[in-house]
């Protein structure tokens, strides 16, 4: 069996509230295999973001360990945490965080230029990824144009758009309609097959969980 | 021994002189003594809501200095460096030709424990010449959050800036961009600053940021004769920071309103004679880097007259 892209063991993290300890990870053991897409589910407050930021690198303050593409991130300075999260994880926000000033096909570019892809390279992937999530005529348009469900297929674009060993979505369709939820989680799962990813997919909606590899269950701090 | 007989007395006279001066010391203290318990020791001192009025302007102040500025340029770059994972050395000598620009700064409120202030505006970041964000963009913006305080260990200021990924993220990805063909642009203003023609939008494929090596500025440096415009020959980054001064000075007389091209015109004589005196290479390079901030000041109505 191939090393898990993911792998987090005895994971917890705590915050002081008005001088009241709150315990939001009490020991989290998870795995995740190579192309695995996995739900995890929780109540709103159960962690699940909590989680996801410990497993993106996002934030410090936790302890236990978190292993990404068997490198233990503890033991990572600053930069080569930056380094890590830029070329082996790939996030989609409940909100789509585009930049404003970007189109769709230059916030799908920006992340390869990061990374030092060329400029034609680049283009070609995003209009590759745009195409595929139904988006070949809004390459120019800005998010500000675009409906609350293209913008959310152009963030799943860009989260792809570098070929990460893993992608974290946190409520990926948390502020879509239902129909529109519906689609573009069905088009987010096709692609990240298709690309050969595995994903972390934070939701409350058991529906949209049903349709994954796996689910786990976040309940008081710990996996069920 | 006999008791004193009456008559033997000596006759007491009045001192009037005496007693007025008597008298007149008798007032002199009771005023002080009136005046020292109706205004208490600290007559001299500030009241506390004096204090808070009078620091608190100083502290509005640090939203929008010149040096939280530079902390503000400084850090953009080394996250955009650190972003990028590679080409630190590069990002921080770029980092002294850009040019930071922040609109409608505001402080939020202050941290009275840590002395940290809060602030907030729209900030604008201006690329040097030859290099560029992707899509050729060579100004980035943003609304940002920033707090401005001691460090830690006491050495200096520091600037936490937040809500920055819109310029940090296509700053990671600057690159080298086609120069303009070298020509000289006909002069504009007396002052003989001229528009730079734009640079080519064409981002090459994945370098390393550099700088030119060349030194041409917006000038015929076969003319040259001031301290100032020889130094600007003779220095790249120099040279760079000169075409980006007269862009701008450029766009801004395009669209100034009279009173606002006389003060260009001014402000700008003042400027030739400041930097033709300067004694090195970072008060010339200081000198245009306040030049082009002023030149926005003037076009949006902020310029102040030096003090």
């Amino acid at each position: 069996m191939s090393e898990p892209v993911l792998e987090t063991r005895g994971l917890k993290r705590s915050f002081v509230q008005a001088g009241v300890t709150i315990e939001v990870l009490r020991g989290v053991d998870l795995a995740i295999a190579p192309g695995e897409i996995v739900g995890l589910l929780g109540p709103s407050g159960s962690g699940k973001s909590t989680l996801l930021q410990a497993v993106g690198l996002l934030e410090g303050g936790f302890s236990g360990s978190i292993r990404i593409n068997g490198q233990e991130a503890a033991k990572l300075n600053g930069a080569d945490r930056t380094d890590l999260r830029r070329d082996a994880l790939g996030f989609v926000y409940q909100f789509h965080h585009l930049l404003p000033d970007f189109d769709a096909r230059e916030n799908v570019m920006l992340p390869q230029l990061i990374k030092g892809r060329g400029a034609e390279e680049a283009r070609l992937r995003a209009e590759q990824l745009l195409g595929l999530l139904g988006l070949s005529e809004r390459l120019e348009h800005r998010p500000s144009k675009l409906s609350g469900g293209e913008q959310q297929r152009v963030a799943v674009a860009r989260a792809l758009a570098n070929k990460p060993p893993l992608v974290l979505a946190d409520e990926p369709t948390g502020n879509l309609d239902e129909h529109t939820a519906d689609a573009v989680l069905a088009q987010f799962l096709t692609l990240v097959r298709e690309e050969g990813s595995a994903a972390l997919v934070a939701t409350h909606n058991e529906r949209l969980a049903a349709r994954m590899d796996r689910v786990v269950r976040l309940h008081e701090g710990r996996l069920g | 021994m006999s008791e004193p007989r009456e008559g033997d007395q000596p006759v007491r006279r009045t001192n009037w002189t005496m007693i007025g001066l008597i008298a007149g010391l008798i007032l002199l203290a009771m005023l002080v003594g009136y005046f020292a318990r109706s205004r208490g020791g600290n007559q001299d001192k500030l009241t506390n809501a004096q204090v808070s009025n009078e620091i608190v302007p100083a502290r509005e102040k640090q939203c929008a200095s010149a040096a939280t500025y530079d902390l503000i340029k400084t850090e953009l770059f080394r996250r955009a460096a650190q972003l990028r994972g590679s080409d630190q050395a590069a990002y921080d000598r770029l980092s002294a030709y850009a040019v930071v620009r922040m609109e409608n700064p505001v402080m939020e409120g202050e941290d009275s424990s840590t002395g940290a202030v809060n602030c907030s505006g729209s900030l604008s970041l201006d690329l040097p010449p030859g290099v560029a964000a992707a899509g050729g963009r060579r100004t980035l913006v943003s609304d940002v959050d920033y707090t401005v305080q001691q460090a830690a260990d006491k050495t200096g200021t520091v600037v936490l800036l937040r809500n920055a990924d819109a310029i940090i993220t296509p700053l990671a990805t600057l690159a080298r961009v086609e120069q303009p063909a070298t020509q000289r642009p006909a002069p504009v203003e007396a002052n003989g600053v001229a528009p730079e023609t734009a640079p080519s939008n064409e981002v090459q494929a994945a370098p390393a940021p550099s700088q030119s090596s060349a030194a041409t500025p917006s000038f015929d440096c076969a003319g040259a004769r001031s301290r100032g415009e020889v130094a600007v020959c003779a220095d790249p980054g120099l040279a760079a920071l000169d075409r980006n001064m007269a862009s701008q000075y450029g766009r801004a007389f395009a669209v100034a309103a009279p009173e606002q091209r006389v003060l260009l015109r001014d402000t700008a004589r003042r400027f030739y004679a400041y930097r033709d005196r300067c004694p090195d290479r970072k008060c010339i390079a200081d000198a245009y880097v306040g030049r082009i901030r002023e030149i926005h000041d003037i076009i949006e109505d902020r310029w102040q007259p030096p003090q």
